[in-house]
């Protein structure tokens, strides 16, 4: 179930009333329906693989329990390398079969040996690398003695199914959402009012920004043959606002469902695109996957301690798994790779954790430098996300080959959208910035607007917008969904 | 929790109600408006024609009826739908024209070897052009017309408020009708000249003539509305209009007159084989521009069937 589509828009305010009308007096009642919903939910799109779902949450629910009860450390670790062999072992078959087997099959080709090619034809579960990183989290904090391993498997079922992130995050973890549901949620007002803002804002990012720029780079993109270089530049920046609107808007509109339901999830986005060096871009980008792999990846192969190579190597590792976490595809290696590169000088001279704080706090407009800052630190997403949205290797060779060519000097040519759309990616630019500093733009808007006939036409404004273009243009699936 | 349900029911209400606003707004200003080029039930109601003249684009583009009120002193008026070479959609807009109108004397149907029997009993099959006709799919503010009833708008568009209007992206033509690159009626764009590179070729064309395969279906069809018309007191009249010399197959041409034939219709081929030998009297294969329009009506004009018809 897409969350712009008829089939949420009715499948939510059920969902909403029957929670807090009928089951608000039962904390277990609570949990079943938000299980029931889930499932509900991900079966939408295909019921077979909730079964994946389920062993899943078995299987780790099970191997919770055994933790605690298992003295030794040699067993202990058994358990974990179980649970772990499982999990990545679903994620491995269903996403990554074919990959390995065509690259074995033609690395043996190249040196004269031939394989029979036995690719399978699989479908790829919606948001499996979602949820598989969701559990891992929970078995790995319970084996580092961080988190009580859980009696309850409803309210755990509830925890790994959990239908506003099911499919594509923000990826939690156990220490932080597991704990909400061993507690009553009680209605608050003011928590229900903002994620109805957030799920407006994300509706907006998603339908009138992200759906709209895909027009753009998908025919770029598919057609890049046809264009100057100029126009190819024009694709690559209209793709990274598709993704950004794309996956930052599917992050607001689950945390605020998720806030309709009295849980708070964690921050996914924070305006990666006003960020002055790739260290703060990786800070803003995606949190909740990045935190991951440092905490699960990263700090367990030593961090930046140790010597430089240490450093040099974890620093390839996590950003090339995380590239191949996005898919099996060499481009997203080389992606991830690529911004290896972009981090290291940060890293080895110390100034990857500069600029925590949002640029040009407290102020209108950013200074020279800092615009300068964070042009160049878009420019390289911009020329990185190639990588992630060429078809292959080859593609995105040929088109950075044509990009640097003559006809970079050209007029570029904007295909397909209308004038109209350029006013509302200003709108959605202005308001992005002018209130960059809270978590999300429309948060506490009361606040920042005292008239309600203002805030109340801006509400308007946005959700008629996004009906329009809801409805007007083809939506396309969320990005995140084949990841 | 009231409060907050209570906001958000005030919230929606307003947006709908806003929004419904906007719609009616709208259906009325178009409600007399020809966009996108296609048929506008109002701007063809209360006309009060003696002559209808009912097919596909082939008619739409090929019968103007200032020819046969000069001509023959009938008022007429096209209801030619373009894309639409079913015997059921003309049947559908012709039961939405009566609606509105009395009673013709003729009907005109451009009958032809790509007719298609269509269906009179369920909705759908052949969309083309459904998103001229969802201008007409909010059908609270509408009557049910067939013919829109044919497209089989879903309940969303139907119902939601500006849905089907942002879904078709006919908004912009509700309030720019001139952004169209339709003219307002088919035969105004007849002056154009053959665009085709290269003539299309009868291979090509066969697999669209389905006359002969379907010739019974066909005439079912036909049957039913040469039925209707009669029951209505509208006499029926069929006229085969040119083709290019490059796409026409006698043994399929011949067919519309077997049928007409059978069925007693009253039947003129004026498939001229002067007319389909010469390529500046079409912009396409089976398109005549003004060249062609113009030498088919001076030959019309002498048809003995039509002048015994029209004036008995």
């Amino acid at each position: 179930m897409l969350f712009n589509s008829i089939d949420f828009a009715i499948f939510l305010p059920i969902v909403f009333v029957l929670y807090w009308f009928v089951t608000s007096n039962n904390l277990k009642s609570q949990n079943i329906l938000i299980v029931l919903a889930s499932y509900l939910f991900y079966g939408w799109w295909d019921w077979r693989f909730l079964s994946l779902i389920l062993f899943s949450t078995i299987v780790d629910y099970t191997i919770g329990k055994q933790l605690i009860k298992a003295d030794r450390q040699s067993k202990r670790k058994i358990y974990l390398w179980t649970s772990i062999l499982v999990n990545l072992g679903f994620l491995g078959f269903f996403k990554y079969y074919n990959f390995f087997q065509e690259n074995f099959v033609e690395a043996f080709s190249f040196f004269g040996t031939k394989i029979n090619d036995s690719s399978l034809d699989i479908i790829l579960p919606v948001g499996i690398s979602f949820y598989t990183f969701q559990t891992l989290s929970y078995t790995i904090d319970v084996y580092k003695r961080k988190l009580e391993p859980t009696k309850d498997f409803i309210a755990f079922s509830a925890f790994v199914s959990f239908f506003p992130q099911l499919v594509a995050g923000p990826i939690e973890r156990a220490t932080h959402l597991l704990p909400q549901f061993y507690k009553k949620r009680i209605f608050n007002y003011t928590k229900a009012v903002d994620g109805m803002r957030q799920i407006l804002w994300g509706l907006f990012k998603k339908v009138v920004i992200a759906d709209n720029c895909a027009q753009v780079a998908n025919e770029i993109f598919n057609n890049s043959e046809n264009y100057s270089g100029s126009t190819l530049v024009l694709g690559a920046i209209f793709f990274s606002f598709q993704i950004y609107g794309d996956f930052s808007g599917y992050s607001d509109i689950a945390i605020g469902t998720s806030r309709l339901f009295g849980f708070d999830l964690m921050k996914n986005f924070s305006f990666p695109y006003f960020s002055r060096n790739i260290g703060e871009f990786w800070r803003r980008w995606h949190i909740s996957l990045n935190t991951w792999f440092r905490d699960y990846l990263y700090i367990p192969l030593g961090g930046s301690r140790g010597g430089l190579w240490m450093k040099i190597r974890n620093t390839f590792i996590i950003f090339i798994v995380s590239g191949f976490w996005h898919g099996a595809n060499w481009t997203f290696i080389i992606w991830g790779a690529l911004n290896a590169l972009y981090f290291l000088p940060l890293m080895l001279t110390n100034k990857n954790r500069d600029y925590i704080d949002i640029v040009a706090k407290g102020k209108i407009l950013p200074s020279l430098r800092e615009l300068f800052m964070m042009l160049s630190t878009f420019g390289l997403t911009v020329f990185a996300w190639v990588f992630f949205r060429a078809e292959n290797i080859n593609h995105a060779y040929q088109f950075i080959i044509d990009i640097f060519s003559y006809s970079l000097l050209e007029v570029p040519y904007f295909p397909i959208l209308g004038n109209q759309f350029f006013i509302f990616l200003l709108i959605f630019f202005i308001i992005e910035w002018i209130w960059r500093e809270d978590n999300y733009p429309l948060e506490y808007l009361s606040k920042k607007i005292n008239s309600n006939a203002i805030r109340y036409s801006l509400y308007f404004f946005l959700g008629i917008t996004t009906y329009y273009y809801a409805v007007s243009v083809n939506s396309n699936q969320f990005i995140y969904f084949q990841f | 929790m009231k409060k907050f349900i209570l906001r958000i029911v005030v919230y929606f209400s307003i947006a709908f109600f806003f929004i419904s606003l906007f719609q009616i707004f709208i259906s009325l200003k178009i409600e007399n408006e020809i966009i996108t080029g296609h048929d506008n039930f109002k701007t063809t109601s209360n006309v009060n024609s003696e002559l209808v003249l009912l097919g596909s684009s082939r008619c739409f583009s090929h019968f103007d009826p200032a020819f046969f009120q000069t001509n023959f002193n009938l008022k007429s008026t096209n209801i030619g739908v373009d894309g639409h070479s079913q015997i059921s959609m003309a049947y559908f807009r012709l039961v939405d024209y009566l609606k509105h109108n009395n009673n013709p004397k003729f009907a005109i149907l451009n009958f032809d070897p790509f007719m298609t029997p269509g269906s009179f009993t369920k909705n759908g099959g052949n969309l083309v052009h459904k998103d001229a006709f969802a201008r007409y799919a909010f059908l609270p503010l509408n009557e049910k017309w067939k013919t829109v009833e044919h497209f089989d708008y879903n309940i969303l568009e139907k119902y939601l408020p500006l849905y089907s209007l942002f879904k078709y992206n006919q908004l912009e033509y509700s309030f720019f009708p001139n952004n169209s690159n339709y003219e307002k009626y088919g035969f105004n764009r007849n002056d154009l000249e053959w665009k085709n590179e290269k003539p299309d070729t009868l291979v090509n064309f066969k697999s669209k003539y389905s006359i002969n395969r379907h010739k019974n279906e066909i005439k079912k069809a036909l049957k039913f509305l040469y039925e209707f018309c009669d029951s209505n007191g509208i006499k029926l009249i069929c006229i085969q209009s040119p083709v290019h010399e490059s796409i026409y197959y006698e043994n399929i041409f011949e067919t519309p007159q077997q049928i007409c034939s059978d069925l007693n219709i009253p039947y003129i081929d004026a498939n001229y084989k002067s007319i389909r030998k010469d390529s500046n009297n079409f912009y396409n294969s089976n398109h005549m521009n003004i060249n062609g329009i113009h030498l088919m009506n001076e030959k019309l004009k002498k048809e003995k069937v039509l002048i015994q018809l029209f004036t008995e």
